[in-house]
């Protein structure tokens, strides 16, 4: 049996004696390895970027929604229109024997308007919400004015506060502070505008905040909210509260049966196991296409081996003939498929990563996130992995047809 | 224990086919260690089937062949490519060499499939090149070399692993009348220093620088003896 090494070196010249055809053999595994690297690398962007913004909201953050949990595009629609969650019931929260661990809650009431200003209309996200309680989660600053309090929201102020991104769009150049835009029907004086940044899941530069008071009086076609935010006095009070809301809302709504409920409460870690579930099914969705382009770049590498069997079988021929085995011709050539995909996966894993650091860049500047690069050690590893075992698979028929030439056969091929 | 290297009973080789042809006719064919024995006939005589057969790398259909001792008709594939390695050396006519691959690495080809150590591998390659005559064109690939040079190299490499038996196929085939000489000084070379040598030839004053001849016609041995006294064929 000859040497590993021998036969290794052997089968890196023959590789490289046919550089253009080597190079365009392994263009599919190349392709399919890089689209693998690029995929987890921006799949685990995407992940940490999206659990950073939800544990930014703070670990003690409780969101509580009307309906019955969505469990599909479909439900989506009951949830928003779903009419459970109203003034009566943030009252009860609020009270200490219902909900000990209580600190601050904040309603929303989302609003579907235009915005305009003069011959100007935008369709910022417009948020019926406290304007204190969104700067604090999204940890955004004023730049401008002053954020509307709890007598505003009391007394349903016609105030806005408008997102950099609004505020450029509607006014151009003009400071806005002290002017009125138009929502639905109604007129709001602007008194503060947004710092620039702390974009993310709340992008608060194309946001455009209201009292929900105001909104659910004037903007809303329901008196409900679509959401509560509450907050409570640590992470470790989370659990706790979430029995103590669940318990309340439910007395409050005569519901006995679980299966009933007409609200559902999110947390945190509930929302970073669902991402974390969601980006992962996403991913492996991803590589499993990708991983078709491997197959064909496996086949790609078999019709080339197939043709460098028939073009060398004089050579086997004399292999053999000097000595070699059918495990030796078998050995050399199955190395030869996979030195090429091998080859070819490192090329894919080097370009994967390029494309993955300079997506990350672009994605930066784009979304004006901070989209981390995490080098993508495992998806690099199973690359290689993958690589190899496409050139052992699609490698192992030419060079078992390889290595049952007969010596005499194979000598007298012309 | 005999003391022939080669010992052929009654072989024969049928190709196959829609009308089978018989190549050999119940040849019974002995070299004894030491012996320079030309193999002559015309084209389509089956001396080239026959060494196909002594070396290994074909089987007969029926017959019986002894090498070294051994009945070859028992071997695996393993052990028939361990004694074409080990006790076997090949010169064909039109060279084999791996193209694209220098002169030292195409007389090395043979030692990978040896047991060798393979630091010894760059040694046993250099003596033999040296003793072609092409210490000289160690790193030329075999399209920088005459046909002459090609055709040492064939013989070197078929020396590398010290071979007991050395396989000539019509090794002047391909070569003018100087280069085939100097072929044939190698091979006579070879035999002085006790190696067998077995020379297939169609061209009898080459078979002439033989010590022993066999005739071959249509599969069958015709006559044996001196290689003063080939008769021509009728």
């Amino acid at each position: 049996m000859a040497s590993l090494f021998y036969t290794a070196k052997s089968a890196g010249r023959a590789v490289g004696a046919n550089r253009v055809r080597s190079g365009l053999t392994v263009l599919g595994i190349v392709i399919g390895v890089t689209s693998i690297i690029l995929i987890v690398s921006i799949g685990e962007g995407a992940q940490s970027l999206i659990l950073g913004q939800i544990q930014g909201l703070g670990a003690e953050t409780i969101v509580i929604r009307p309906g019955r949990k969505p469990s599909g595009p479909t439900d989506i629609a009951q949830t928003l229109f779903a009419d459970s969650i109203k003034q009566r019931e943030v009252d009860a929260l609020k009270r200490k024997e219902n909900v000990p661990d209580y600190v601050s809650s904040a309603p929303i009431v989302m609003v579907s308007e235009a915005v305009t200003y003069g011959a100007e209309a935008e369709h910022p996200t417009i948020f019926g919400w406290s304007a204190e309680f969104m700067a604090s989660m999204a940890k955004v600053k004023v730049a401008s004015g002053q954020l509307f309090n709890e007598a505003d929201i009391k007394q349903e102020a016609a105030v806005a506060v408008l997102g950099s991104e609004v505020a450029d769009d509607l006014f151009g150049g003009d400071d806005p502070l002290g002017k009125s835009v138009r929502i639905g029907t109604k007129n709001f004086r602007v008194v503060a505008i947004l710092e620039k940044g702390g974009a993310g899941i709340f992008n608060p530069n194309k946001m455009l905040i209201i009292p929900y008071s105001t909104a659910l009086t004037y903007l809303s076609s329901g008196k409900f909210y679509n959401e509560v935010m509450l907050r409570v006095s640590s992470p470790e009070a989370v659990d706790r509260s979430v029995r103590d809301i669940t318990a309340t809302l439910r007395e409050l709504h005569n519901i006995t049966d679980p299966d009933k409920d007409d609200f559902y409460i999110e947390t945190q870690q509930a929302a970073i196991e669902q991402i974390g579930t969601i980006l992962s099914v996403l991913t492996a969705f991803l590589s499993a296409v990708v991983a078709i382009s491997l197959v064909v770049g496996g086949i790609g590498v078999m019709n080339v081996m197939l043709v460098s069997v028939t073009e060398r079988t004089k050579e086997i021929g004399l292999r053999k003939a000097l000595g070699a085995t059918n495990k030796d011709i078998l050995t050399q050539f199955l190395l030869e498929a996979v030195l090429l995909t091998m080859v070819g996966g490192a090329i894919g894993i080097t370009l994967g990563i390029l494309l993955g650091f300079g997506a990350s860049i672009a994605l930066t500047q784009q979304l004006n996130v901070e989209w981390a690069f995490n080098f993508p050690w495992r998806a690099a590893i199973i690359g290689m992995g993958v690589s190899g075992s496409v050139g052992i698979i699609f490698g192992l028929y030419p060079a078992r047809k390889a290595s049952q030439k007969s010596p005499i056969e194979a000598l007298r091929y012309e | 224990m005999s003391a022939n290297l080669i010992e052929t009973k009654e072989l024969k080789k049928v190709f196959e086919g829609e009308t089978p042809t018989i190549a050999l006719h119940d040849i019974d064919f002995t070299v004894r260690k030491g012996e320079f024995v030309a193999i002559v006939g015309p084209s389509g005589s089956g001396k080239s089937t026959l060494l196909q057969i002594l070396g290994l790398l074909d089987a007969p259909t029926s017959g019986s062949y002894v090498l070294l001792n051994r009945d070859t008709s028992t071997l695996t594939d393993e052990e028939l490519a361990e004694l074409r390695n080990r006790t076997l050396g090949f010169v064909f006519q039109s060279f084999n060499l791996l193209a694209r691959t220098s002169v030292l690495e195409n007389v090395k080809l043979p030692l990978a499939y040896s047991k060798f150590p393979s630091k010894s591998w760059d040694k046993m390659a250099m003596e033999q090149i040296s003793l072609v005559g092409l210490e000289h064109r160690i790193n030329h690939e075999p399209s920088q070399l005459s046909g002459g040079e090609r055709q040492r190299v064939a013989i070197a490499r078929a020396l590398v692993t010290n071979p007991d038996i050395i396989f000539a196929d019509e090794p002047t085939g391909n070569l003018d009348s100087a280069s085939g000489k100097a072929v044939m000084d190698v091979l006579i070379k070879l035999h002085q220093i006790g190696k067998t040598v077995i020379l297939i030839t169609h061209d009898r004053n080459v078979a002439k620088r033989a010590e022993r001849a066999v005739l071959f016609k249509d599969g069958a041995i015709v006559w044996e003896g001196s290689v003063n006294g080939i008769p021509e064929l009728s």
